[in-house]
């Protein structure tokens, strides 16, 4: 194609040229930045708890009064819960995956601390923790029903035993390859002055923390402590439903544990459904608007060549007569606009690269996001280039139908 | 050289047909230079854009040098422009964003001749114009009537058959005139045929063969005719 004669016209006549690459180079920045943002939101969107989420309900509930035997209504409710049609299994704890609020603590694979300590979020649960949870348990055994016992808020926090996640494991013993080795490591907590130990009899493989941790990258690192909780008045169990039962349950479970036991209250359950869109609204909010940006830039410079280039073809339809007149064909005229077209996004796809890295360095910078991969640069490259040689595709016809007699017939 | 039989030329918009040719015979041999004239609206650009492959004709036959010319592609029809017809405009028509030598190109290009080629024929061309000094000039920087030796140069580049100019003075005074219609005259004597619409009846008188359109047909007047009666037939139409 005769590129030369194109780009000189184009020089001798910058102003549309600049105001298009300039417009293609923003939108590119943006567009790259905002996939890549969409991108790490919709990782985040997706993530796996490590638990059955589908068949997997949370329940609360606070007694009435003082002298209310908590550690008979949490063994009653659990036997009870068990009993229930489409109930699998059944245990008491203090916090989900993913539900945002639970506890954490640092813990060392020493008793001095030397070394590391680990931010770790700790999770309650009895021996049917792997038929409850769901969890993929990948070295050692389950809790057994006599090391549960019981936990009030006042005590101390002095599990004998624990099970931790992989990652845990493999921070704390980074010499370690194998989960299968961590089994019969102690791993210490409670401070320098009060050092105490759990000996880790299990290994969990991709369970989730509560919450995210900005600072150290809690998100991984789980320990769960043989112990049902009891908050002052207050418990809460986690069910896991027989498959395809749980909507059913999430409708009748309240009422059948109050039903049970009248001297307490039963707050609403909450499928874990909820718990994870809670936990990923923000995600989807931004991944949301995002598109929407995206889409609306693509739409605007859509606009942009298409109007400027139909500018284009009314100014010079004599022009285009001429060159049909001299021997143009229409294919001729086709590809003259499509190729100025192509120069004109490509010098905009250029500087928006530039501007797109510059900006991804300020991001990556002030907002610790991670750096752009190459591909998303190539890929928005091309779909701007894509949706440029669309937008011109209109205009570019019309020029092609302009009359070779428009050459003598127009003033 | 040029060949029209029975030819006819209707425009129809949704509200009216126009004749602007009808029976319209002509032949032009090999080397002629052809002036026509007629009334404004009598279809003089009509005829000159049908010869010059811009617009089709309605009815009747038309054959250049030995092709028929009828059903033929879109394609095939540039093709023709590019290599047998050179064009000159009244309002010269040059591209004002590319200079002498690009303008000259465009022609050369849709050709598909090699960068050696067009470059030769280029310097050869506007140096035939006298201007091969200003090859680097933007049109809007030369006067009108070295704007239509350029746009003359440009027609002779691909050293086509049959040069067709629609009042190639129109936009200039007399003394470009004579200029440009010495060069023409030079072209025509070189062997080049021209047909040139022309209102100047000076000029006309100076070309070998007028002929005359009135109402969309031909009258044509070989040079029996001096000038005084050349517009006397004008007149009484
Ligand atoms: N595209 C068109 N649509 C409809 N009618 C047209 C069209 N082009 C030309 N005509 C009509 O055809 C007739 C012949 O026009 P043409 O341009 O050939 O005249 P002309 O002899 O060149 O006139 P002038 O000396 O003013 O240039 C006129 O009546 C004109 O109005
Ligand atoms: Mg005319």
């Amino acid at each position: 194609m005769d590129i030369k004669p194109i780009f000189k016209t184009l020089i001798r006549n910058p102003v549309g040229l600049v105001l298009i690459a300039t417009q293609v180079a923003l939108t590119l920045a943006i567009i790259v930045n905002s996939l890549f943002i969409i991108n790490q939101r919709l990782d985040n969107i997706s993530v796996k708890s490590g638990i059955d989420e589908d068949n997997t309900l949370m329940i609360s509930f606070s007694s009435l009064s003082d002298s209310y035997n908590m550690e008979n209504a949490i063994a009653n409710d659990l036997a009870f819960l068990k009993s229930l049609p489409g109930v699998n299994s059944a245990m008491a704890t203090n916090s989900l995956p993913l539900s945002n609020s639970g506890w954490s603590s640092g813990v060392s694979s020493q008793s001095d601390y030397k070394g590391v300590e680990i931010g770790s979020a700790f999770y309650f649960a009895d021996e049917t923790l792997v038929d409850t949870l769901g969890v993929d348990l990948i070295a050692g055994r389950s809790f057994r029903s006599e090391e549960i016992s019981y936990y009030y808020l006042s005590d101390e926090l002095e599990p004998p035993v624990c099970i931790v996640s992989a990652d845990l494991a493999l921070t704390l013993f980074p010499d370690l390859n194998n989960p299968e080795e961590v089994v019969g490591k102690k791993i210490w907590y409670g401070g320098v002055e009060n050092p105490k130990f759990a000996e880790v009899i299990g290994v969990i493989n991709d369970i989730k923390a509560p919450w995210r941790g900005w600072s150290e990258p809690i998100f991984n690192r789980v320990i769960y402590v043989p112990h049902k909780p009891i908050f002052g008045k207050f418990s809460r169990y986690v069910v896991r439903a027989e498959n395809g039962q749980l909507d059913n349950l999430v409708k009748n479970i309240q009422t059948e544990l109050s039903n049970f036991d009248d001297q307490r209250v039963i707050r609403p359950p909450r499928p874990f459904s909820d718990i994870r869109e809670v936990f990923v609204r923000n995600d989807k909010g931004m991944a949301t608007t995002l598109t929407i940006v995206i889409v609306l830039l693509l739409l605007i410079n859509a606009l942009g060549i298409i109007g400027l280039v139909s500018f284009w073809v009314t100014q010079r339809t004599k022009q285009i007569g001429t060159r049909r007149a001299l021997g143009a064909t229409k294919f001729d005229i086709l590809t003259y606009f499509l190729t100025e077209n192509l120069i004109i996004t490509c010098i905009g796809v250029i500087i928006g690269s530039i501007l797109a890295m510059a900006l991804n360095n300020w991001l990556v910078t002030a907002f610790s996001l991670s750096k752009l991969p190459m591909s998303y640069l190539l890929g928005s490259a091309l779909l701007l280039i894509l949706m440029g040689m669309i937008a011109v595709c209109a205009p570019a016809m019309r020029a092609m139908n302009v009359q070779p007699a428009v050459a003598t017939r127009s003033v | 050289m040029l060949k029209m039989n029975g030819l006819s030329k209707v425009y129809r918009t949704h509200l009216v047909e126009t004749h602007a040719l009808r029976e319209f015979s002509i032949t032009v041999d090999e080397g002629e230079f052809v002036a026509v004239t007629g009334p404004s609206g009598s279809g003089k650009t009509t005829f000159l854009n049908i010869a010059g492959l811009l617009e089709e004709h309605t009815e009747g036959s038309y054959q250049l040098d030995g092709i028929e010319l009828t059903g033929l592609s879109d394609r095939k029809r540039s093709a023709l422009r590019n290599e047998k017809l050179g064009f000159i405009f009244q309002g010269f028509n040059l591209i004002p964003d590319l200079n002498l030598f690009d303008n000259v190109d465009v022609p050369l290009r849709y050709r598909g001749f090699s960068a050696k080629e067009r470059k030769q024929r280029i310097e050869t061309s506007l140096e035939q114009v006298g201007l091969a000094s200003r090859m680097k000039h933007f049109p809007s920087e030369l006067s009108g009537g070295q704007q239509q030796r350029v746009a003359i140069a440009r027609a002779l580049a691909g050293e086509p058959k049959l040069l067709l100019a629609d009042e190639p003075t129109g936009n200039l005074d007399s003394n470009m005139a004579r200029g440009v219609m010495e060069l023409l005259e030079s072209i025509n004597a070189n062997g080049t045929t021209i047909i040139m619409v022309t209102h100047d009846p000076e000029l006309a008188a100076r070309t070998r063969r007028n002929v005359h359109v009135i109402d969309g047909q031909v009258t044509d007047l070989r040079t029996v005719f001096n000038n005084d009666n050349v517009e006397r037939t004008a007149e009484t139409a």
